[in-house]
């Protein structure tokens, strides 16, 4: 890469993405604005265009400039990055601090084939750098610059990949075809992700969404026409428990939907310790994160998935994609009996245990009587208080409890993989979550008792695990104190070693 | 909870600064109920209301200055060898919370006025996934145990 390092600009559509980010901070100033001059009832032709186009000028002119003075310099082993209008900021990266390469493609990009780049450093500030409109080709040429060339030729085979139609059952590829030591890739078959899709549980999400937006159009709505007067119409307690099973079949369609377009086409790869992550249907977006930062990997399957044997696999890293203290996905759904094979292709440094110890049997009174207990004096209450018919169905609130917490304590358990050095701690009701923490990616542990755990000679256990700006902390509660005071002892770092004897 | 407790016990003299800050809240606490009463008898607002407030005054500063710093001291423990750092405290919730000397990032104490005024400081450790302290050590434990886990955490750098 010993082409001389000139300044560049970024491909010139990026003055619309300009725009659009001019037009995002401004919302709320300008919609202020309009309405309270339409309120004012002042609205005339002529100052509508005149205002509207000035301001679309202004617009237009601005974030020229800020395209005209946007610079980047890739050089050999950084990025020089100057910006600013009136004030230049500079910026200088060298390759051995950058932390991730990530691009992303929305509409726009993909019809004119750009990609926006984001270059992120161990730093607590989100992007450092955000090119929001280059070339593939250019995009390579960073890469290049940052020492990351191996994604690179994947970065102008990612378009094409989509043009493919592999959308066939075969998921599972390995890809020999290239020649530096690619890993291994998988890419969600369609029917999974329709599959993942169905089974995802934002309907929850979706649900808060609808009545939040209700509660938002409920004013208008009662002046427009009387929704409840349709609603009573309707009358019977048959049409009421339809309506409510459209409802909840339109949030379920809507959540699926959102799933579908977020995790179309999701791909995993792993080259060069660098695990590679794409998907989206409009937006392709792209992640890497190097086998390096993962500091742990979740197991979630949750009620759905569990009776079909689909886990999803997630990763706890050290700070990536601006996403702070949150999970990376690894891959949408994974057969239960694919999962030690999985885990052995894209992340080797993973085990899953064999066996589990589980809670000792006095911890089931811990996890089911005091939450039933407190059920039960909710129930009482709404029983007393509340009128007679409808009442008496919160006589079902502890019993639920109680199975609640009977999951729980089936559930809770916790091992230790020897030969990976691992610690992997089960736990969750109607999610299960499995979470396999090496030994060495350990930054704190904990053993706490409370009083009544005191009496039972339990304890919980916790592990905390870096992951950019929060702590990931897991826990396990109303272990045995013998069975904490094992874990405690086989974390702790005796005779200096991660590597050699486990018991201390 | 069972065996070994870590060794050290923190300075006696943290009971003499948590009280004295025990004793600045209750004065803050004093003067909420002073204006609460006076606006009492202004605006004829019903009995109970400072009636409460004195009450819950009275609680909190109790709790403030005669029990918690005592229970505090009472459960404080910590230990700094070669590999780990051991805390044990907790006031209704017992903690034994480790830290593998590897993860240290850094270490810095620090001191308020109270604590200044009777010579003692906080030492504070920072790992990737958020910082733990040590409460009221004489400056001179607290520099010591700086000093030495800043050279025992050089000793063992390891990648994140």
């Amino acid at each position: 890469m010993d082409k001389t390092s000139h300044a560049r600009r970024m491909h010139p559509l990026s003055v619309v993405f300009f725009i659009g980010k001019a037009i995002k901070d401004l919302l709320y100033p300008l919609l202020v604005f309009v309405v309270s001059t339409l309120l004012r009832g002042e609205v005339s032709l002529k100052w509508i265009i005149g205002g509207g186009g000035g301001l679309a000028a202004l617009l237009l002119v601005v974030a020229w400039l800020q395209w005209y003075r946007f610079v980047y310099v890739p050089t050999t082993g950084g990025l020089r990055v100057e910006q600013g209008v009136f004030v230049r900021k500079k910026l200088w990266l060298t390759m051995d601090r950058v932390q991730s390469v990530d691009d992303s493609a929305g509409v726009l990009h993909r019809l004119f084939g750009l990609v926006k780049l984001q270059v992120e450093t161990a730093g607590g500030k989100k992007p450092e750098i955000e090119l929001s409109g280059i070339t593939l080709a250019a995009a390579a040429e960073i890469r290049d610059a940052l020492g990351l060339t191996a994604s690179s030729n994947e970065a102008d085979s990612a378009p094409a990949a989509d043009e493919q139609p592999e959308l066939d059952a075969a998921a599972r590829s390995d890809t020999d075809a290239s020649p530096d030591r690619a890993a291994a890739s998988l890419r969600l078959s369609l029917p999974q992700l329709l599959l993942y899709s169905a089974t995802s549980g934002r309907i929850g999400v979706v649900l808060a969404l609808l009545g939040a937006a209700y509660s938002q159009l409920d004013d208008w709505l009662e002046q427009t026409f009387d929704v409840w007067d349709t609603i009573l119409l309707l009358g019977s307690a048959a049409g009421w428990t339809w309506l409510g099973l459209m409802l909840l079949a339109a949030a379920w369609l809507l959540a699926a939907a959102g799933t579908i377009i977020r995790d179309y086409g999701f791909t995993i790869e792993l080259r060069d310790e660098r695990l590679t992550i794409r998907r989206g249907l409009l937006e392709r977006k792209q992640v890497t994160v190097p086998l390096q930062r993962i500091q742990a990997v979740h197991l979630v399957d949750n009620l759905l998935r569990r009776p079909l044997g689909l886990v999803t696999v997630q990763v706890v890293t050290a700070g990536y994609s601006g996403k702070e203290g949150q999970a990376a996905m690894l891959f949408p759904l994974v057969k239960e009996s694919e999962l030690a094979r999985f885990l052995q292709q894209f992340a080797p440094a993973y085990r899953l245990p064999q066996q589990w110890n589980p809670l000792p049997r006095r911890a089931l009174r811990s996890y089911v009587a005091v939450p039933t207990a407190a059920a039960s004096l909710a129930a009482a209450a709404i029983i007393i208080w509340a009128p007679a018919p409808y009442s008496w169905l919160s006589a079902i609130l502890p019993l639920l409890t109680l199975l609640e917490g009977w999951m729980r304590y089936r559930l809770g358990a916790w091992t230790v993989v020897d030969d990976a050095q691992q610690l992997a701690l089960r736990y969750g009701s109607l999610s299960r979550h499995r979470v396999l923490v090496p030994r060495r990616r350990v930054q704190w542990h904990r053993l706490s008792q409370t009083p009544l755990q005191e009496g039972r000679s339990l304890a919980t256990v916790h592990v905390a695990v870096a992951s950019g700006m929060l702590p990931a902390v897991f826990h396990i509660r109303h272990l045995g104190v013998d069975h904490g005071a094992q874990v405690r002892g086989w974390l702790a770092y005796r005779s200096g070693g991660a590597d050699s004897d486990g018991n201390a | 909870m069972d065996m070994d407790k870590p060794s050290q016990k923190i300075d006696p003299g943290a009971l003499k600064a948590w009280r004295v800050s025990g004793m600045l809240s209750a004065v803050c606490y004093s003067i909420a109920v002073a204006v609460l009463i006076w606006l009492t008898v202004r605006l004829d607002w019903p009995i109970w209301v400072w009636i409460t407030a004195v009450l819950l005054a009275g609680a909190g500063a109790t709790l403030e200055i005669a029990v918690l710093p005592a229970v505090k001291y009472r459960q404080w423990r910590y230990a700094v060898d070669d590999e780990q750092i051991e805390l044990r405290h907790g006031i209704i919730v017992l903690k034994r919370t480790t830290i593998p000397m590897v993860r240290v990032q850094h270490v810095d104490t620090k001191q308020g006025p109270i604590l200044k005024r009777y010579g003692l400081a906080t030492v504070t450790f920072s790992t990737a996934a958020g910082s733990h302290e040590i409460p009221a050590l004489t400056e001179r434990t607290a520099d010591e145990i700086r000093s030495r886990i800043a050279r025992l955490a050089i000793l063992s750098e390891e990648e994140l």
